[in-house]
């Protein structure tokens, strides 16, 4: 880099240009583009502020870093994403994660968090996923939805010395954060586990001598076609679990996790669940660890 | 629902609630649900997490992950073409050593 002057303001002008350049995305042929935004060569841009060498440009030494932001940003969401990669296709699922990580870029110190508004982005801009848009937002909540379930925070479970503490109808729990519950008008969970398995055989069979019989099952998963669900993706000892839920257990579980008493949850219910059904069903919750302390 | 079944709907939840929190949590896994991958490798505790933690810098606070070889190719460009320009791009920022794109002066730190 070329000396900043002694100045802060110097210094903070020279990051904000720097990161200007870094994220700004790539032209086709993953390069940088040739134009920068006041309409000056990028070469002349990046001559403004960073030191040629020997063997490389200037532009040449900023592309690295460009071009290295962005393959390592897709490849993240690639990573997260398979099902929504399986159900666009490669092409379309890179021009998304490109329109998507444009408007969106890496502002967290963890790049754990690049996907939390990819739904969010797919609904409000439908063209990236049509005619498939309802699936695609589905599809990137519920792997979203792993996400949270791979590494967010586990608290208390609750404990029969605090139930015995607070009155049955008053008793106010929580869901653990990393349990996400989803209801879903495909059956995403079915499908993501498709694609996994279709792509580990894929490995399995590109790693194999005779590659060149890879079936043609391993190359398509169809689409789910629309059925309604109830899931929640959680983990169990340190594994992630998709697990579909009764519509009672769903909305039960849903009341608490909205801050209901424990009455008014079960209330959810409807009129159609038995009280062995609710026993049992609050005896796994439990047991799996799900049920927690509201703070 | 009456407020008779609900009181008997609620005695069942809390029914259970105790009967949970007093049961041993080993056998809950086997009503957890379907796993995500078939493969128990590619787990949390593993630190492959969902499809590998490539990216994640969440995995270093990992109990699982920390020194996993795993844990390794956060710089990892493989499959988007990294490689295609012959700068050894694949190792990410590193791929600069020895050409000079980093000058000792300035060579990054991640």
């Amino acid at each position: 880099m070329k000396p900043a002057g002694s100045r802060p303001q110097n210094l903070r002008a020279l990051q904000r240009l720097m990161h200007r350049a870094i994220l700004r995305p790539l032209a086709p042929g993953d390069r940088t583009q040739r134009r920068w935004t006041d309409g000056r060569t990028a070469r002349e841009m990046a001559e403004s502020f960073v030191k040629a060498n020997d063997r490389l440009t200037a532009l040449e030494r900023l592309e690295i870093y460009n071009r290295m932001y962005w393959f390592r940003i897709l490849d993240c969401l690639y990573d997260d994403y398979p099902g929504l990669r399986a159900a666009l296709g490669p092409r379309r699922f890179h021009r998304l994660a490109v329109a998507y990580l444009t408007r969106h870029p890496s502002r967290s110190f963890t790049l754990r968090n690049l996907g939390s508004r990819l739904e969010a982005f797919i609904r409000r801009q439908p063209r990236w996923t049509a005619p498939h848009t309802a699936l695609a937002a589905e599809l990137a909540r519920f792997e979203w939805a792993q996400t949270v379930a791979f590494d967010e925070a586990a608290r208390p479970v609750v404990t029969a010395a605090e139930l015995a503490k607070v009155a049955a109808g008053r008793i106010r729990l929580a869901l653990q954060p990393y349990v996400t519950l989803l209801a879903v008008r495909h059956p995403v969970d079915a499908y993501v586990r498709a694609v996994k398995e279709r792509d580990a055989l894929r490995t399995e069979a590109s790693n194999a001598a005779g590659r060149s019989r890879v079936s043609a099952r391993l190359r398509r998963v169809a689409r789910p076609r629309p059925e309604r669900g109830w899931l929640a993706v959680h983990r169990v000892d340190n594994r992630l679990y998709y697990k579909r839920l009764e519509p009672a257990a769903y909305r039960m579980l849903a009341a608490l996790r909205d801050g209901r008493t424990l009455e008014q949850a079960v209330a959810r219910g409807g009129r159609a669940v038995t009280a062995e059904q609710v026993r049992t069903w609050f005896e796994l919750w439990t047991q799996l660890g799900w049920i927690c302390r509201r703070k | 629902m009456n407020k008779s079944t609900r009181l008997i709907i609620t005695a069942a939840a809390m029914a259970g609630l105790y009967a949970g929190s007093l049961a041993v949590r080993a056998h809950a896994a086997e009503q957890a649900g379907t796993p995500a991958t078939k493969d128990t490798s590619k787990d949390k505790s593993s630190c492959s997490g969902k499809d590998g933690c490539k990216g994640k810098d969440s995995c270093k606070s990992k109990d699982g992950c920390k020194g996993h070889a795993s844990c390794k190719g956060h710089n990892d460009c493989k499959g988007k073409g990294g490689c295609k320009s012959g700068d050894n791009g694949c190792k990410g920022k590193n791929s600069c050593k020895g050409k000079g794109g980093c000058g000792s002066m300035d060579q990054p730190k991640g």
